[in-house]
């Protein structure tokens, strides 16, 4: 395998399209967040063979819907500019060539940037920052997105974590052309390419030319996967905000001291979906269905970066309330009293999500990525199954005696509006 | 059963009627680990009133006694039903929408155990007033989290806008006080004239054997059993020419300002399902060439930045009601609106290239092979179709064969149609920023 290039293959012949996705991989850099959220929608706004969107999205009409799509992510302290284009299956279409104008397109928008002496077009970043602007002002309409960035920027206040991968309104402006210029740069030519294929068998016998186009390459450096960072808080820190709304949202910020490479991470994740991850945790059953508090309360899992927060939607009366009986549903969990069939139950339901996995190429894919690079072997449906079922009930409960109570967010109304 | 194929798709559904009347229809998909199982019911807010078949008499629902209904066949003194599913392996949900409510799970594992629960949930419901109690407090608080959802509020104030009489006008889940005065007594006279067997689809998709699934179904005794005649038919709504609100600016907590642009269609282009199809086909097709993410306009409005890119419209056929809604966000709502107005007056359908359309009509039907890729996708697409009496291959056939001559008469009804002009917008700036 040791000369294997990074390009891999999954059949999904049940499919009616394949997909060709393709991921930058380089160090996470909270300096060039706006310029990474950017440089993509930069590519997508035109190349110099579809020198406009308009002209992109024709040729993405013409190709049967074939969009491409462009985003970043972050995993650990590792950012992943991803571009990726479904298109229909050679068997549905009358175009002979078709598999190859996807290629060519797809590639003119990665590697034929239009440019101006040298440099990517100014009134095209330009507008580009107009609409990520816009995009992150109207997160405040969202008051659940609005409240986690909130609570996220507080609990990590003097982390990287604290700056959202999404990009930074109070920075925008510093992007300029030298900036972008620099960020196409850092991405062609300094970062690790990996692709990721999945679809009909016939894609596979277009891997050479695939390689040739895209060049995947091993990395140059090792990527950190897990961001430890953690700030010392001698105690729980306790955040008011307020805005004229109808209802209260309430944050409970956990760190979990355990992360995605450790060996108890799998507990951890068992825990999580106890506490208050699906309809028959904790959380839902006693805040939701026996003290009525909350149409929606929920915990969610962060295992890159080693944190739980628990979230709930709450009658700014009941605030209180709701926080202490979350508190004591964490105590109770910590010490001990949950019975077998919770754990049970908590298993079949990360099981049967990961059964459900099976049927999605993107989650697939993701899966498969992880496993190479965290856990350095294969992924399989098997292992983890064996892997789940035997956690023991005192593994539970000793990740959960590792959750430290962090952060207290709550956002409510106005307090003339009472 | 019977056998209905899709050539264009490659794919085969089958259909049959259990003797107490409930449509099956089943689609199979080999390969796919997920099923999804969907329990349609054809009772959604907009059917608030119901008429007696031969004495006429109306009887009248309270609002959002739809979206409570839901909620309470989740409810029984005697077991825990979500509970029940998950220890069968299976996800349950369900949803109220303006025509229907759908009850649904999924499931990789076996579908015996979790169909006999769907079943009995809503064919066995019990109004015990200790648990509507119970609800009413949950469905007021997520009442309350809709308040503060300006895309929601914004969807409400709009169909209120457009709107004199339709029932559409009015929230899925009530009014507060609506919410409030619903007891035992109406859920169990809605649930008796709403949920009548023959009007109830069950949707299967997903990798199952059709001879498994008939046995299966054969094995419910109450589904064998003949129900008294439907009694009642939802009241079809009378609804006016004009706009009830045509301009309105209204002020709320927004980042960005909001623009919605409305019209009511033609009762006239609203008479059976295959007439619809067509309709929504090629209002659909003909707005996207004019406004789409491909159109001269799109680009024009964005380069002046007059408006960004979540621009969305919404072409929407109903059984008695039907509208196009556009919803733009915008620094300049007035001048805006002024623009897409003198727009919509110089509408020349001649001036669009032939590439253009060839390129939109590829999109489209790529669009349907799309939906086949995804167990959810297919069981929501179908839940539509089958609600609305559509014909899939038709709804293809029309995609393949669709010409600009058909366009004529809808443009020339969108240049003198009347139209309702809405603006949510916030005169503080900088809203959203985190400093």
């Amino acid at each position: 395998m040791l000369n294997q290039k990074p390009i891999y293959f999954l059949p999904t012949p049940h499919y009616k399209t394949n997909t060709i996705l393709i991921r930058f991989i380089q160090p996470f850099e909270p300096k060039q967040v706006n310029e990474r959220v950017l440089l993509p929608q930069v590519l997508l706004s035109g190349s110099r063979d579809f020198p406009s969107k308009q002209a992109i999205q024709y040729q993405s009409d013409v190709l049967y819907g074939s969009d491409i799509q462009a985003h970043i992510t972050r995993v650990g302290n590792t950012s992943i500019t991803i571009f990726q284009i479904s298109f229909l299956q050679q068997r549905f279409v009358k175009e002979p060539n078709f598999y190859d104008q996807i290629l060519a397109f797809l590639h003119s928008m990665i590697f034929r940037p239009r440019l101006f002496q040298n440099r990517l077009i100014k009134k095209t970043i330009e507008q580009e920052r107009r609409l990520l602007k816009e995009n992150l002002q109207a997160v405040y309409n969202d008051k659940l997105e609005y409240s986690f960035q909130r609570f996220r920027e507080h609990m990590f206040q003097n982390e990287s974590y604290a700056t959202p991968e999404s990009g930074v309104l109070a920075t925008l402006h510093h992007v300029s052309q030298a900036s972008m210029q620099q960020c196409y740069n850092d991405l062609i030519n300094h970062s690790f390419v990996e692709i990721d294929l999945s679809g009909s068998q016939d894609l596979e016998q277009w891997i050479p030319k695939i390689e040739t186009l895209f060049q995947p390459t091993k990395p140059y450096v090792s990527f950190q996967w897990v961001d430890r960072e953690m700030s010392n808080r001698s105690e729980v820190q306790q955040i008011k905000e307020t805005l004229p709304i109808k209802q209260s949202r309430l944050y409970l910020g956990y760190r979990t001291q355990t992360y995605i490479n450790d060996e108890d991470a799998l507990a951890l994740r068992v825990l999580n979906v106890m506490l208050g991850d699906f309809d028959q945790s904790f959380l839902f059953q006693v805040i939701r269905e026996q003290l009525h508090l909350a149409y929606y309360v929920q915990s969610s899992l962060f295992l890159g970066k080693g944190f739980i927060s628990i979230m709930a939607g709450i009658d700014p009366s009941k605030a209180q309330m709701a926080l202490e009986n979350i508190q004591a549903i964490v105590a109770k969990i910590q010490s001990g009293d949950f019975s077998d069939e919770d754990i049970a139950l908590a298993k079949n339901y990360l099981a049967e999500q990961e059964q459900r996995a099976m049927d999605m190429p993107g989650a697939q894919m993701h899966r498969h990525f992880i496993h190479r690079h965290i856990f350095h072997q294969p992924y399989s449906i098997q292992t983890f199954f064996e892997q789940l079922f035997v956690i023991h009930r005192d593994e539970i409960k000793r990740v959960a005696n590792k959750l430290k109570l962090d952060t207290i967010y709550l956002l409510t109304e106005d307090e003339h509006d009472q | 059963m019977i056998s209905k194929s899709y050539r264009n798709v490659d794919e085969v559904l089958y259909e049959t009627r259990l003797p107490n009347g409930m449509k099956v229809v089943i689609l199979p998909k080999p390969g796919f680990r997920k099923k999804s199982v969907s329990l349609m019911v054809p009772f959604g807010s907009i059917h608030t009133q119901f008429q007696h078949n031969f004495t006429k008499e109306v009887l009248q629902f309270p609002l959002g006694i739809h979206h409570f209904l839901e909620h309470m066949l989740f409810e029984s003194p005697d077991r825990d039903i979500t509970r029940k599913f998950s220890e069968a392996n299976a996800s349950v949900n369900a949803y109220t929408a303006s025509n229907r409510t759908v009850y649904f799970f999924s499931t990789t594992d076996d579908l015996e155990k979790p169909l006999t629960h769907l079943l009995e949930m809503v064919y066995f419901p019990t109004f015990e007033d200790s648990l509507i109690d119970k609800e009413q407090q949950i469905i007021l608080q997520e009442h309350q989290m809709y308040q503060d959802d300006p895309d929601q509020q914004m969807y409400y104030t709009f169909m209120r806008s457009l709107y004199e009489n339709h029932p559409i006008r009015f929230e899925t889940l009530g009014t507060e006080a609506s919410i409030q005065a619903i007891n035992a007594a109406h859920l169990q006279l809605a649930y008796e004239i709403g949920y009548h067997p023959s009007t109830m689809t069950l949707l299967v998709v997903g990798d199952v054997q059709l001879d498994e699934m008939e046995s299966m179904l054969g094995g419910y005794p109450y589904l064998n059993h003949i129900p008294k005649p439907l009694e009642y038919t939802p009241l079809l709504h009378q609804e006016t020419v004009q706009i009830a609100v045509p301009k309105q600016v209204i002020s709320v907590d927004t980042a960005i300002p909001y623009v919605d642009l409305g019209w009511k269609l033609p009762q006239e282009w609203l008479q059976d399902p295959t007439q619809k199809a067509a309709l929504e086909i090629s209002l659909n097709f003909l707005i996207e060439m004019l406004f789409g993410r491909q159109s001269d306009v799109y680009h024009k409005l964005l380069q002046k930045q007059w408006m960004n890119e979540n621009f969305e419209y919404y072409v929407l056929i109903e059984e008695d009601y039907g509208y196009i809604r556009f919803h733009l966000e915008t620094n300049v709502p007035h001048a805006l609106i002024q623009e897409l107005s003198s727009i919509l007056q110089s509408i020349d359908i001649n001036t669009i290239p032939e590439k253009l359309f060839s390129a939109n009509r590829n999109r489209l039907i790529g669009s349907y092979f799309r939906i086949f890729n995804r167990i959810d996708s297919l069981a929501s697409f179908f839940t539509d179709v089958l609600i609305k009496g559509f014909d899939v291959d038709l709804l293809m056939e029309r995609a393949v064969h669709i010409e600009k001559s058909l366009f004529q008469p809808y443009v020339e009804w969108l240049k003198t149609a009347t139209r309702c002009e809405l603006i949510f917008s916030n005169s503080a700036e900088n809203k959203g920023s985190s400093e």
